[in-house]
């Protein structure tokens, strides 16, 4: 089988991830294009690009490449099948990935993300678009990182109407309740052992205020259970507010707190929200791990656990999409 | 609705029977009956406990039932609250006025704040508060639980509900 030819958007930690996955030729893909913000490169016509020497450069120059072949003109003018956009969120208007990834299933190329952002304010649309110009659409590592909720509700658990999901979606809260709950920590105590280990971002905001797992929510919501939501329809809640009393007050019946964020398709009630919760429940994770619950019509409740994040781990995710997409559109 | 009857009887013979015909008579579902001779108080009498369920507009025919067959009804328990829900407050909850807090949740008979345990680190710090609300059934819980959240909303409480959520 022919390998299918990938462009690569974006080079931090999950574009690294992807690229040392892919460098195994036994999974059939080869990297024919890739960009970071600043500038791109391109391999020329049959040939791949060299990720050592892409990422070398990059440390070297703080380019990648050529500021000619920016990641628009990659998306428009490069020789490949399948887009894969691994690309910071912007959470706020889902650009420049919602443009390269409408741009990339306009000419027919399949898309491949791990981007929160285009898929949380504009799946419908790039639904359709793929739709139209028959090219696959593929977003597993968007929530929950490695843990394959997608796949699993698709083609797992296909038929099964969702009467609810619930989903410990931010590992960045769910470390810092843990700390807070095994140790007595404060709220701010864990929040700074949590940046220490690189787990919580310079600005952690997003995390600790529910919006992270709001817009996963949006995106189970719009993309699995056929609704049509948007983030400002999400009941928020954060965990800034939190007390180690609050924890200690818990444990004394057997519970502890968790950022739960849920859906009730029937009700159409989406809230993200810090809730009391038996420590023997399944969605009890430790540390950074993720968990989702689907409350489902034939198989009642199914859990999903596994890491949320990091490199390696989100590049399965799209490996996972990758494989599927050759499967079905490869050697055409 | 349960009901706890705590009834006095004559000790002799026949008694026990006079007073467990009418509950059975009503229609009330017996859940347990305790009756210790070693309660007797020495004067001839006797103590029983029964515990029933029974619809509300019927605990009048029974107790005239009880009375008419000389059983003495010391008291009379009504647990309507059958519906629990504990909830984890944090904020300035005594400073927000705490006792305004729990009058708006409680409603006779309806819904009932039961248990409250709060710790309060210092006089600038947050305060945290474990509350249980007791209600009559799973409409009033919702509507105490609506009466919570904007309370908390008022009063810049944060509110730690039960894994299902607020929903």
């Amino acid at each position: 089988m022919k390998p299918m030819r990938i462009a690569l958007l974006g080079l931090g930690s999950v574009g690294r991830g992807v690229a040392k996955v892919l460098a195994n030729p036994e999974y059939g893909f080869v990297i024919t294009a890739a960009a970071d913000s600043k500038s791109g490169a391109v391999a020329p016509l049959g040939a791949t690009l060299d990720m050592c020497e892409v990422f070398a450069r990059k440390n070297a120059t703080g380019k990648c490449g050529d500021s000619a072949w920016s990641a628009e003109r990659i998306v428009r003018e490069a020789e490949y099948d399948i887009l894969v956009e691994v690309s910071p969120t912007n959470a706020q208007t889902g650009e420049p990935a919602l443009s390269n990834i409408r741009a990339a299933l306009m000419r027919g190329k399949h898309v491949v993300t791990s981007n929160k952002g285009p898929i949380s304010i504009a799946y419908p649309e790039l639904s359709a678009v793929a739709k139209e110009h028959n090219a696959g659409l593929m977003f597993e590592g968007t929530v929950a990182g490695a843990v394959p909720i997608m796949n699993g509700l698709r083609h797992g658990l296909a038929g099964n109407r969702v009467n609810a999901l619930f989903g410990v979606l931010n590992g960045t809260c769910n470390y810092i309740l843990t700390r807070m709950e095994e140790e007595g920590l404060t709220y701010q105590q864990a929040l700074l052992e949590a940046s220490d280990l690189g787990y919580a971002e310079a600005d952690p905001s997003a995390d600790v205020n529910g919006t992270d797992a709001a817009i996963k929510l949006v995106i189970l919501a719009n993309t699995m259970l056929g609704m049509n939501v948007t983030l400002d329809e999400v009941v928020r809640v954060g965990i800034d507010g939190m007390t180690a009393d609050a924890l200690m007050m818990a444990g004394k019946t057997g519970h502890t707190i968790r950022l739960i964020a849920s859906i009730h398709p029937d009700k159409r009630q989406l809230e993200v929200s810090p809730r009391l919760i038996h420590k023997e429940h399944p969605l009890v994770v430790d540390g950074t791990l993720n968990a989702v619950t689907v409350d489902t019509e034939l198989a009642g409740p199914v859990t999903f656990i596994g890491r949320g994040a990091g490199s390696v781990e989100t590049a399965s995710a799209v490996l996972a999409d990758l494989i599927a997409l050759k499967e079905r559109y490869g050697d055409k | 609705m349960q009901i706890s009857l705590k009834l006095e009887l004559s000790d002799k013979p026949g008694q026990l029977l006079a007073a467990i015909k009418p509950v059975s008579d009503s229609g009330a579902n017996i859940i347990s009956i305790m009756h210790q001779r070693d309660a007797a108080a020495g004067d001839g009498t006797l103590i029983v406990d029964i515990v029933v369920t029974l619809p509300q507009n019927r605990l009048g025919q029974l107790e005239s039932a009880l009375r008419s067959n000389g059983i003495e009804i010391i008291r009379i328990g009504t647990d309507h609250l059958t519906c629990t829900k504990t909830f984890i407050l944090i904020g300035h909850i005594l400073h927000t006025d705490l006792t305004d807090t729990i009058n708006r949740i409680d409603k006779a008979n309806v819904a009932e704040v039961t248990e409250l345990h709060m710790v309060m680190p210092g006089i600038t710090q947050p305060s945290t508060a474990k509350l249980t609300i007791k209600a009559a059934g799973s409409a009033e819980m919702d509507q105490a639980c609506e009466i919570l959240v904007k309370i908390a909303e008022e009063k810049h409480l944060l509110i730690i509900d039960e894994e299902g959520g607020l929903a």
